[in-house]
């Protein structure tokens, strides 16, 4: 295929490494439209699924946000917003925070309101306060799904991001549909490479965080129980259950977990 | 049996359906431009039938319009094939003699056909060219002054601000002041574009921001996010957002008027005569206020072709 020699001829050309229209600065501005937009979504979303996950109220709040969320399209949203202010990079931005909110908020609630119900309720019985639980437990316990739901965010916005460049700004969409313009389509391939290895590198990048954080990880004991470093896994706790309770966090007793537990 | 039977007929139908609905539209527009002509008005002589197409955008279905309507009042059958397609398509299908007329445009359609091998610039040396380099069995008849082509528009706010009536304002001073929008092919073809402004004019922009012509352009002229944009010389938005389309007063831009391809064993002598008082009397600014009624106005083109003709005193 003459695209991917002369793709391949696009990439390895230096001057196509220099300057304000070179792969450095699209790939810098790619990233900077992807970060903000994810920084966005992160504050809206992580919250809301988190808190809604820690209540277990309203579930349908986050489930028809996420579902709404990812049915907007993208490009239609980007043109009409464009219409607003044209030339401007904040529609870019909403467009890319709307498709990165629905895995994030739906992984965050569903991360912490899959807990174990007996872990809770073990903490609760500690004496744990609902805002202890839910940043000791619950969202240790729920991280791996928290951040697999960022992970798919991410790559999802880089990939897209170069629509952005419909808008007359910036980012590895330049290469893209500045090469379809000129039917330089060994410029478009190269573009089309370089957004797919970036997309590529974050994928790598969350799997070995993903790892160092993943289930069975050793999380630092907040309920003072003397037991730092020990593993805290919704297996462990269904065997220990609540015997082991510290002081004074007396109040419940044995047949409430029961139920508890068996409803999960 | 009975299940995939029933998808069978459902997928027989919806193709059929489509037929119909697209059948409907044609015999609409057919009716509607046999209805005005032949028998009413018509020289009472039996004179043949012409098939026209067009491209598939407002003004050359409009121009087929006009054409099919004219030659109708004269007495022809007219059969109309508007939204063809690009040239590409509609070309072949005049080559092998399967459409009679073409609304053209000069520059274009030369450099279609000697695939970007020609020298002329001016109208009169493209019609020239033209005549030595169409296939056999086509030509072009007279051109008209109508031009569909690449021009610089701005704001009234910078067209004011910067004095800006034609290119040959633009200097080298004024030009680093202006941000100028165009598509993205603009910052690097050499014809109209970044490198022809830096090269024969001097001039440097202050920046280039790669937009889609059309309502992008139109949105950030509007917003001032650009001074100047590069639209085409008919664009309805010209004249609907009070733009300033500047003059190409220095020879930037290659001529475009508007031309009749036609094949000259059907297009007869009477017919030619036609076509070149068509061509005699369109305009870029009243084309431009035609494509203002059909694009931003909603009429159709056949109305709107109508109200030219009658206009004009030819319907």
């Amino acid at each position: 295929m003459e695209v991917i020699t002369d793709g391949w001829t696009w990439l390895t050309t230096a001057a196509h490494w220099q300057g304000p229209a070179g792969i450095p600065t699209r790939l810098v501005e790619h990233l900077q439209y992807a970060a903000l937009a994810l920084l966005v979504a992160v504050a809206l979303a992580l919250p809301l699924g988190l808190l809604l996950g820690h209540t277990g109220r309203a579930s349908f709040i986050s489930l028809s946000i996420s579902g709404a969320a990812r049915a907007v399209p993208t490009l239609g949203l980007l043109v009409l917003l464009n219409r607003l202010d044209p030339v401007a990079t904040w529609p870019a931005i909403v467009v890319l925070a709307v498709l990165a909110v629905p895995p994030i908020l739906a992984n965050a609630y569903i991360g912490v309101d899959g807990v174990d119900p007996a872990v809770r309720d073990a903490a609760r019985g500690q004496g744990m306060t609902g805002r202890q639980v839910l940043f000791g437990i619950e969202v240790p316990l729920a991280l791996p799904i928290v951040l697999a739901g960022l992970r798919s965010a991410t790559s999802q916005v880089i990939a897209t991001a170069t629509v952005a460049a419909y808008l007359g700004i910036g980012g590895l969409g330049r290469f893209i549909i500045d090469g379809v313009a000129v039917r330089d389509y060994g410029r478009v391939f190269g573009g089309a490479v370089v957004v797919a290895a970036l997309a590529l590198a974050s994928e790598l990048a969350y799997a070995l965080v993903q790892r160092a954080v993943g289930p069975g990880r050793r999380i630092p004991a907040r309920a003072d129980d003397g037991a730092p470093g020990r593993a805290l896994t919704p297996a462990m706790a269904d065997t220990d259950g609540p015997g082991d309770a510290g002081a004074g966090t007396q109040t419940r007793d044995s047949p409430e977990h029961a139920t508890t537990g068996g409803s999960a | 049996m009975t299940r995939s039977n029933r998808t069978l007929a459902v997928v027989a139908a919806v193709p059929l359906l489509l037929l119909a609905a697209c059948g409907d539209d044609d015999e609409d527009a057919a009716t509607d431009t046999t209805g005005g002509g032949a028998e009413e008005e018509g020289a009472g002589e039996e004179l043949g039938t012409i098939r026209i197409g067009s491209a598939n955008f407002p003004e050359n279905v409009l121009l087929a319009e006009i054409y099919g309507q004219a030659l109708e009042a004269e007495g022809y059958t007219v059969e109309l094939q508007p939204n063809i397609g690009s040239r590409e398509v509609y070309f072949g299908e005049i080559e092998s003699g399967t459409l009679d007329l073409l609304p053209e445009y000069t520059n274009s359609l030369l450099n279609f056909v000697t695939e970007g091998d020609f020298e002329a610039t001016t109208t009169d040396e493209q019609v020239a060219e033209l005549a030595e380099v169409l296939p056999e069995g086509l030509a072009v008849l007279e051109p008209s002054e109508a031009e569909d082509k690449d021009v610089l528009v701005c704001s009234a706010e910078a067209a004011e601000e910067h004095g800006l009536a034609a290119l040959s304002d633009v200097t080298p001073e004024i030009g680093a002041e202006l941000v100028v929008g165009g598509p993205p092919e603009f910052a690097e073809r050499t014809s109209f574009g970044v490198p022809a402004f830096r090269d024969e004019l001097g001039v440097e922009f202050a920046e280039f921001v790669p937009l889609e012509i059309g309502p992008p352009i139109v949105d950030a002229l509007n917003s001032g996010a650009i001074d100047c944009g590069n639209l085409f010389s008919t664009g309805s938005a010209i004249a609907a957002n009070d733009f300033v389309a500047l003059e190409d007063d220095v020879d930037l831009v290659s001529n475009e008027n508007i031309i009749p391809l036609v094949r000259p064993e059907v297009v007869d002598e009477a017919a030619t005569e036609v076509l070149n008082e068509i061509s005699g009397l369109l305009t870029t600014e009243n084309l431009t206020e035609m494509l203002v009624s059909v694009e931003i106005d909603a009429e159709s083109e056949t109305d709107v072709a109508t109200a030219f003709l009658e206009e004009e005193g030819i319907l």
